[in-house]
């Protein structure tokens, strides 16, 4: 696979706050079993707005997403980030985060990057202003270029995700390099520890 | 030895590898630790694409440890209540059977224990677990679902994972986790009768704001806390991520140990006061290093009722939905209440609702159905409401027939369904029409939540019973 750093080119601008998972991959969509093909159902609802701007041609076209704080807040399911992928995004910027959206995120490719709130309101004004602006996120360096001529904006990502995005590693793979750690675990576990073919007859809950 | 809290004893006992790779320009506490997963539970929308994902990209074929998953279906499940007005089963969906019936096939396939409807086991994951005696304290848990953090109330670290990190789990028992910090929320005083542990949590997020424990576990402590019963504890934790926070916990006490003695998973013997001693160890030390400290007085608090589309939206029962203009964030309020079809000003108790839902792993166990009921037997639910009950397991809703509380419902007029999530997330057809407004015990207001267009009001069951009766947000304390 090849790693793309820079992520350059225009970005799509959803400054709400608290957009939710259950916005951006309404409930319907997760009742698939399939992993790709989730384009259609990003933001599914919004989409319905025919002057949204998921709806301009060019936002197919742009690689970064600037959303507002605590993007990706709420439900755990990673169809979110399945369908901003798929959407064509490749990366998101915001003041925070969801906690788990993030985690997921980095586990699938989606980077994640950070700014400070004073910088993302000059961001939101500069992509107001003019909304075909070229930025840059060098994933690297941790900054945002943004157009020809200004400064760019310091960001962070976490340094895990850099090292999964930049050496194109997965979670799973990393964590199977450690399995004598995991079964040198295993032999300390305590012996109370329940598995699930323990166990009696199903009986009543315990009223509290 | 430094002073330490709850969660790090619990992770202590866990790293399998410390914070790896080194990564240039990594900051401390930045990098994440290899965890253990003791128990592992899997839902049938999460799943799916974590198992396809087994014997790909030199993942193994099978799960490492299938005696440590628990598989059960309840997003999708059928409640067998007629649909309402104006909703339908979601499109673009495959249908809502397949899922439920692929969970099955991998289980089976792989040799995990799965919890089917009719096994008299079945439930909402986060409420049939425990139940069983599968959550003890000082595990660790994880599952495809944000509201794992119901299961913290044991004294565990349960949290919420991607389906990616689900597939990890199946096939390594471990996940890749950043060692949250801990914010401790303590809990004084007494609450008025007719204030629940709903109320607790609601009034806790609306201080600290829906992402005010964003990269924190959150402790419950304190007097009002421990006087709370198990299920009241995990409605506590069930809320946990609507604050922002990866996980909710409570140390355990003899209250914990008392409700797991003799359930089906607990250990027994040697084995039960081997593991006794060491639960005893598990609390926060007097001087822990907690990141942040939140107080509240319980005596202090009313019934708690949210207005807009987040949780920390709320308002007590006695007061008003606020102005967008006199809010902190003015847009984000006008955008909730256009939203909610409120003007701002309203009093919550003159609201009226459409439908009353009763259930979700924040607040569908005895407990919750015992307080309800209370309510509910003085009175018939009010001409115009739908109001419906969805018991969280297979064994609470046993419990409650047994204890007749199905027929105090019936009898005054709410549907009674079989166990899932069913309204809460709304993915089995179990949806809010366009526009109606309803009184839920569920963890979620977001917008379309419950079908599209659909308004939702978080409550407690005492609040969301006393509403059905009344037609509008109605005072539980003057009905308990």
């Amino acid at each position: 696979m090849t790693v793309r750093n820079p992520i350059a080119g225009t970005a799509v601008l959803l400054e709400a706050p608290n957009i939710d998972t259950d916005q951006i991959m309404p409930k319907q969509f997760c009742l698939r079993t399939d992993r790709v093909g989730y384009e259609d159902a990003v933001f599914h609802e919004w989409r319905k707005d025919r002057g949204s701007i998921l709806n301009d041609p060019r936002a197919r076209a742009s690689p970064l997403l600037v959303a507002g704080p605590n993007f990706g807040c709420g439900s755990s399911r990673e169809h979110a980030v399945w369908g901003l992928l798929d959407f064509g995004f490749r990366a998101v910027v915001a003041p925070r985060f969801g906690d788990i959206f993030r985690a997921n995120a980095g586990a699938a490719g989606l980077v994640t990057a950070t700014v400070e709130d004073d910088a993302f309101a000059a961001l939101v004004a500069l992509l107001r202003e003019n909304p075909g602006t070229r930025l840059a996120l060098d994933v690297v360096a941790q900054q945002l270029a943004i157009g020809a001529s200004a400064p760019a904006l310091r960001v962070r990502i976490p340094a895990f995700h850099r090292h999964l995005y930049l050496g194109g590693h997965t979670e799973t793979g990393l964590a199977l390099h450690h399995d004598a750690g995991i079964r040198e675990h295993e032999r300390r576990r305590p012996a109370w520890m329940p598995t699930t073919l323990d166990g009696a007859p199903a009986g009543a809950p315990r009223s509290t | 030895m430094s002073a330490s809290t709850l969660l790090d004893r619990i992770w202590d006992a866990h790293i399998v590898a410390g914070a790896t790779p080194v990564v240039d320009g990594a900051e401390a506490g930045e990098l994440p630790d290899l965890l253990y997963v003791d128990m592992h539970l899997i839902h049938e929308s999460t799943s799916a694409q974590a198992f396809a994902a087994l014997g790909r990209e030199g993942a193994p074929p099978a799960p490492r440890r299938a005696e440590l998953v628990l598989a059960t279906a309840d997003h999708t499940v059928a409640t067998g209540i007629p649909l309402i007005a104006g909703a339908s089963v979601p499109a673009a969906s495959g249908g809502t059977t397949a899922q439920a019936a692929l969970l099955e096939r991998n289980a089976a396939a792989h040799g995990i224990a799965f919890r089917g409807r009719g096994s008299g086991r079945q439930g909402i994951v986060h409420v049939m677990a425990p139940e069983s005696g599968l959550v003890l304290p000082g595990m660790t848990l994880a599952c495809g679902d944000s509201h794992t953090s119901t299961l913290g109330a044991f004294g565990a670290f349960a949290t919420g994972i991607g389906t990616t990190a689900v597939g990890q789990v199946l096939a390594t028992q471990t996940m890749w986790m950043v060692r949250p910090k801990v914010l401790a929320a303590e809990f004084s005083g007494t609450p008025p009768p007719g204030v629940e542990a709903k109320d607790m949590v609601l009034a806790l997020i609306g201080r600290i704001g829906g992402a005010g424990a964003q990269g924190h576990a959150i402790e419950f402590r304190g007097p009002a806390v421990r006087r709370l019963p198990m299920d009241a504890r995990m409605t506590l934790c069930n809320m946990a991520p609507e604050a922002g926070a990866r996980a909710g916990m409570v140390a355990p006490d003899d209250v914990t140990f008392a409700y797991l003695q003799g359930l089906e998973f607990a250990p027994t013997g040697a084995l039960w006061d081997e593991a006794l001693r060491y639960w005893q160890s598990l609390r926060s030390d007097p001087d822990a290093p907690f990141a942040r400290r939140v107080g509240i007085d319980v005596a202090q608090l009313a019934p708690m009722v949210t207005w807009g589309t987040t949780p920390a939206m709320s308002a007590p029962i006695d007061g008003h939905v606020p102005l967008a203009a006199a809010s902190a964030a003015p847009e984000e309020t006008a955008d909730a209440l256009a939203y909610m079809g409120l003007q701002g000003g309203e009093r919550i108790a003159d609201l009226a609702v459409d439908v009353v839902f009763i259930g979700s792993c924040a607040n569908a166990r005895l407990s919750d159905l015992r307080s309800a009921a209370a309510i509910a037997r003085k009175g018939k639910v009010a001409a115009g409401v739908r109001a419906i009950v969805v018991p969280g397991s297979e064994r609470v809703a046993a419990a409650a027939e047994r204890e007749g509380l199905r027929r105090v419902f019936e009898a005054a007029g709410f549907a009674w369904g079989a166990p899932g999530c069913s309204m809460c997330v709304a993915m089995n057809g179990d949806q809010v029409a366009a526009g109606e407004r309803c009184a839920a015990t569920s963890n979620r207001n977001f917008r379309g939540r419950q079908g599209p267009g659909a308004r939702t009001h978080l409550v407690s069951p005492a609040t969301a019973a006393a509403t059905a009766l009344v037609g509008r947000f109605a005072d539980a304390r003057t009905m308990a």
